[in-house]
């Protein structure tokens, strides 16, 4: 959807233009937040920051009367920025006290190498998950980033959750095999 | 050592954009009740920070229209659709009391007496029965049993102990022969064996490893509950082959988590059905009859223990000519019901002894059972040999 769509889609009906623009992205905007809140937020937490992006979507369109720019761009940003928020807020109220003066330290001392060296391991196991080739490379996502369970995959994949765990077995030991010859060892902990 | 630099889907965590697209946004499964959730979450979000911000006032002249068709379908969607699940909720409701009710009294016999706990048995000789009452007094003081007031009742017109315990229907279908083996064995005939309620989980991320492992203590559990495993010697029925023991997942009622087979020579051998309990691997149980016709909770566990190729079914074999064999059904909640049971005495049928005879040498009953039995077919399980060395 482009931003001329939107706007033509919401001259007729505005609740079909945000709902429409809801469906197209919501995938988009659920991977960005649960890839913020995953390590401290639940899944009601994580809808509930979907709700906060959306909701300013719409709103920056009401007051601006257009999207500035790159529709996907913008919805991106602003799911980034509420997710951090909502981050911030949820680490908060844990029983971490210093994540402030925390993140401030990590962002002065901003370590380049360590930087660089996290994506190169983020591109080489990227590479090698997708290596496994489909549906194996899907259902190892969904298992270990997404936290899926083996029947939410079977039904994605029209499969028994008892063939994705045989797959998923299968296809980690082929990941652990793929790991091995490029240098690194699978860790334990997130198996 | 170990040189090599350990890598975790942790440092996925914390993407920029970028990464997570080719993670793969779209892999994320959202549901329609989740959907659904956050469509709702957000248009309330929505118009409560649209009242905050005065929006809707500034933008009266161009888009009042607008405006309030929003608000106004929102209000109009909340009511129609809970109207239309109503309708539905009831239709479905109405017509699933209606099959459920025809189905019942499909299913309940006029003559099968009411049943509400499994009967234990009766073991005297002489044994005189109170009427209407649940209890029944054994004279000889071998055993006291109380046996459910339905089949009480009947029984309570009943002049002799043999038939003391069998209801008026069941009588008329016995012929005279059949006394014999009853004298001086009043049994629980009159009961029908009810499903026995295993160990079940509802839970659905259990990943293969976890069953391995599950399979695996099992069968050490079984090993070192069997102190012959340690003496490959006594191996029959060749003890130069050695003790053997092997297992194999098979998932009988479609519930999506298997069930394990475990299988061993040891002892003229013998094979066990496990059921997954969410942790471990514990053995199923059902609610059969002994050779002397007395309903006990028996485990599945006997010389031959098999999955069937008809579904939810699987079968037990004794040694000896099958002395006592079972063909049993699996709900997907794990209870186990006895669909065939033969023993050298007595066979049944749904739980109720459809058969009394004297042991026949030839083993004529146990080939008609065997026929049935060979009918249901065999599964071919993928069989895992476990070196015993191991334990």
């Amino acid at each position: 959807m482009t931003d001329n769509e939107y706007r033509k889609m919401y001259d007729k009906d505005p609740l079909k233009a945000q709902t429409a623009l809801f469906d197209e992205y919501l995938g988009y905007v659920y991977a960005i937040v649960y890839n913020k809140l995953r390590s401290c937020g639940s899944s009601e937490d994580i809808e509930e920051c979907v709700g906060d992006v959306f909701s300013a979507v719409f709103i920056s369109y009401d007051r601006s009367g257009s999207f500035d720019g790159d529709l996907k761009g913008l919805i991106g940003t602003i799911a980034n920025r509420t997710a951090i928020q909502m981050y911030r807020k949820l680490v908060r109220h844990s029983d971490t006290v210093y994540i402030e003066n925390e993140t401030a330290e990590l962002a002065d001392t901003e370590n380049v190498e360590e930087n660089a060296e996290r994506s190169v391991l983020k591109n080489t196991l990227l590479k090698l998950i997708n290596s496994l080739g489909q549906p194996d490379s899907d259902i190892i996502i969904q298992k270990f980033y997404y936290n899926m369970n083996s029947k939410e995959i079977a039904d994605k994949h029209s499969m028994s959750p008892a063939s994705v765990r045989m797959r998923c077995s299968r296809a980690l030991k082929k990941l652990k095999e793929l790991l091995a010859n490029e240098g690194y060892e699978m860790k334990e902990g997130n198996i | 050592m170990n040189d090599k630099k350990k890598i975790g889907f942790d440092i996925l965590e914390n993407s920029d954009i970028n990464t997570i697209e080719e993670i793969g946004t779209g892999k994320m499964n959202i549901d329609k009740n989740a959907r659904e959730r956050m469509l709702k979450n957000t248009m309330n979000k929505y118009e409560a920070e649209k009242k905050r911000l005065g929006i809707a006032q500034d933008t009266t002249s161009e888009n009042n229209e607008n405006a309030d068709s929003v608000t106004g379908v929102e209000v109009y969607e909340r009511r129609r659709l809970p109207h239309f699940i109503y309708i539905g909720l009831c239709s479905a409701a109405a017509i699933a009391l209606t099959i459920g009710s025809i189905t019942m009294l499909n299913r309940r016999k006029p003559d099968a007496p009411e049943i509400q706990t499994p009967v234990a048995q009766v073991t005297s000789t002489a044994a005189t029965t109170s009427t209407g009452i649940s209890t029944t007094t054994a004279s000889s003081k071998e055993a006291v049993t109380v046996i459910a007031a339905a089949t009480e009742t009947s029984a309570a017109s009943a002049k002799d102990t043999t038939a003391a315990t069998t209801t008026a229907a069941d009588r008329s279908d016995k012929t005279g022969g059949d006394t014999e083996t009853a004298a001086g064995n009043t049994t629980s005939d009159t009961t029908v064996s009810a499903a026995y309620t295993n160990p079940h989980t509802d839970r659905t991320d259990i990943t293969q490893e976890e069953l391995d492992a599950a399979a695996v203590r099992a069968v050490k559990q079984l090993i070192n509950d069997n102190d012959g495993f340690k003496n490959p010697n006594v191996a029959q029925p060749d003890p130069t082959l050695g003790v053997m023991l092997r297992y194999a997942f098979y998932d009988v009622n479609g519930d999506s988590v298997p069930e394990l087979f475990i299988r061993h020579n040891y002892a003229l051998g013998n094979a066990y059905m496990y059921v997954y309990d969410g942790n471990d691997y514990v053995t199923a149980r059902f609610n059969g009859h002994d050779m002397n016709g007395n309903e006990t909770v028996q485990e599945t566990v006997l010389s031959v223990v098999e999955a069937f190729s008809a579904d939810n079914t699987i079968g037990m074999m004794g040694h000896q000519g099958g002395s006592q064999s079972f063909i049993l059904y699996m709900g997907d909640d794990n209870t186990i019901t006895p669909l065939y049971e033969y023993t050298l005495y007595r066979s049944y049928k749904d739980g109720r002894l459809s058969e009394e005879y004297t042991y026949d040498g030839d083993l004529g009953k146990f080939g008609e059972f065997l026929d049935m039995y060979r009918s249901y077919g065999e599964r071919e399980l993928n069989w895992i040999e476990y070196d015993l060395n191991e334990n």
